[in-house]
């Protein structure tokens, strides 16, 4: 029996806006393309942007990824899209999570990062730094006196690229948005690093057994869109701020600006990523003529003797800890692959 | 005495929860959709997911006199 209803709340059961596509409720506007979309279109419009990536960079032709998953929405949404988008190019994912030892946060994002691996169906390596190198990053950075983010980065760094090297894999996938990259390139250009700029490209190249190149299929999505991406699919990724974060990071603060710059004049993000992505080469041909050496302890990519990793963990505990890490993950790579051949022994 | 009237019922009064910080804010919102709540809380429409019982909200849609929304920022840090 139809109840009667005062026409206010009749206009709120119905849809603000509808799809610019297919006409069903819209649950977002993208202001700079002039549509509204719904759950379906929007997963399409971001699936695109994504796609756009994937053929610049030629990862959907790559063997083996690496995908670094931390947990939260935007490595999530780029792991969601690049299972469902990589399945029939035969590409094999494998997922790599480091829990940095700081606290429930770090514990909350394993969770959601094996949650995630497991959802999706790909293998998932936890490096635990506590348990492989016996140190956490917050001791690593307290007994070597350096900032908690930039020692956070460099272990996160090292521990993804030698993976990458030990299991032969193409490239590691990373879930930078077009937000962090454009901070990123915005707090380098304010410090003239021409080089830093040259190095946040949609990928970068691999110099063979030392370091294995990076690809960024969120080149393009917001960090708006990763998360909406991640609601409607409902993927698991655990949303919070790491509990070492400096109160005011430069970074924050130039996304809060270009949010509201983008807010007044849609579109200025996307034109800016586009012609970034346009003028690499010639970041590129400013920086330094990067030469990497191999690191005399670990063997891994350097620019000194010496590699930042080797030099922080000797400093740290007396001892360059590179090969100890190298030497365990071969060991997970291998205890992987034979789970892997005995599944297929018992799958035929 | 219409006029006072017609005053209170335009103000909406909503239980906001903001994420991740776990911030609980309540709003007395002039204004009916949610872009208006957004700007309200002084954030940006670019840099927030609102929700409504885990649905997603389009910027126009029209938010109803003490319902509980939940609104998730999408930066992050460095």
């Amino acid at each position: 029996m139809l109840r009667m209803v005062k026409s206010s709340q009749l206009y709120v059961r119905r849809a603000a806006a509808s799809c610019s596509v297919c006409g069903a409720p819209a649950v977002v506007r993208i202001s700079y393309a002039r549509l509204d979309l719904c759950t379906l279109h929007f997963r399409e419009f971001v699936e695109r942007k994504i796609a756009r990536i994937l053929k610049k960079t030629g990862l959907s032709r790559a063997r083996r990824v690496i995908v670094a998953v931390s947990g939260g929405k935007d490595s999530a949404a780029m792991l969601y899209a690049l299972a469902s988008m990589l399945k029939k190019d035969n590409v094999e994912l494998i997922g790599v999570h480091i829990n940095l030892g700081l606290g429930e946060y770090s514990e909350e994002s394993m969770k959601k990062a094996h949650e995630l691996c497991h959802r999706v169906g790909i293998p998932c390596i936890i490096v635990e730094l506590e348990k492989v190198l016996g140190v956490t990053v917050p001791e690593l950075a307290k007994r070597a006196r350096r900032p908690t983010c930039s020692v956070c980065g460099l272990v996160k760094r090292y521990i993804l690229n030698a993976v990458a090297v030990e299991a032969d894999a193409d490239y590691v996938a990373t879930g930078h948005t077009a937000d962090d990259i454009i901070a990123y390139t915005l707090k380098e250009f304010m410090f003239q690093n021409m080089d830093g700029v040259s190095k946040l490209a949609p990928s970068t190249s691999t110099v063979k057994g030392l370091a294995v190149g990076r690809v960024r299929p969120l080149y393009e999505v917001t960090e708006r869109e990763s998360l909406l991406y991640s609601l409607i699919n409902g993927i698991p990724f655990h949303h919070s701020e790491c509990p070492y974060r400096p109160r005011a990071p430069i970074e924050q603060r130039i996304k809060e600006f270009v949010n509201k710059l983008e807010e007044e004049h849609p579109g200025i993000k996307i034109t800016y990523i586009r012609r970034l992505e346009r003028n690499m080469g010639m970041y590129h041909s400013w920086g330094r003529e990067s030469s990497y050496g191999r690191c005399k302890h670990c063997g891994l990519a350097s620019s000194g003797v010496v590699c930042g990793f080797c030099r922080l963990t000797e400093k740290v505990t007396g001892k360059p800890l590179g090969e100890k890490v190298r030497a365990w993950i071969r060991g997970v790579l291998a205890s992987l692959r034979a789970e892997e051949s005995l599944m297929e022994v018992r799958g035929s | 005495m219409p006029e006072s009237r017609t005053m209170a019922k335009d103000v909406k009064r909503l239980h906001v929860v903001i994420l991740p910080d776990n911030v609980k804010k309540n709003v007395e919102l002039e204004g009916s959709r949610v872009k208006e709540l957004v700007k309200a809380l002084g954030m940006s429409i670019e840099e927030v997911v609102v929700v409504r019982e885990g649905r997603p909200l389009h910027e126009d849609d029209i938010v109803e006199d003490g319902e509980e929304l939940t609104v998730i920022r999408a930066a992050s840090g460095g």
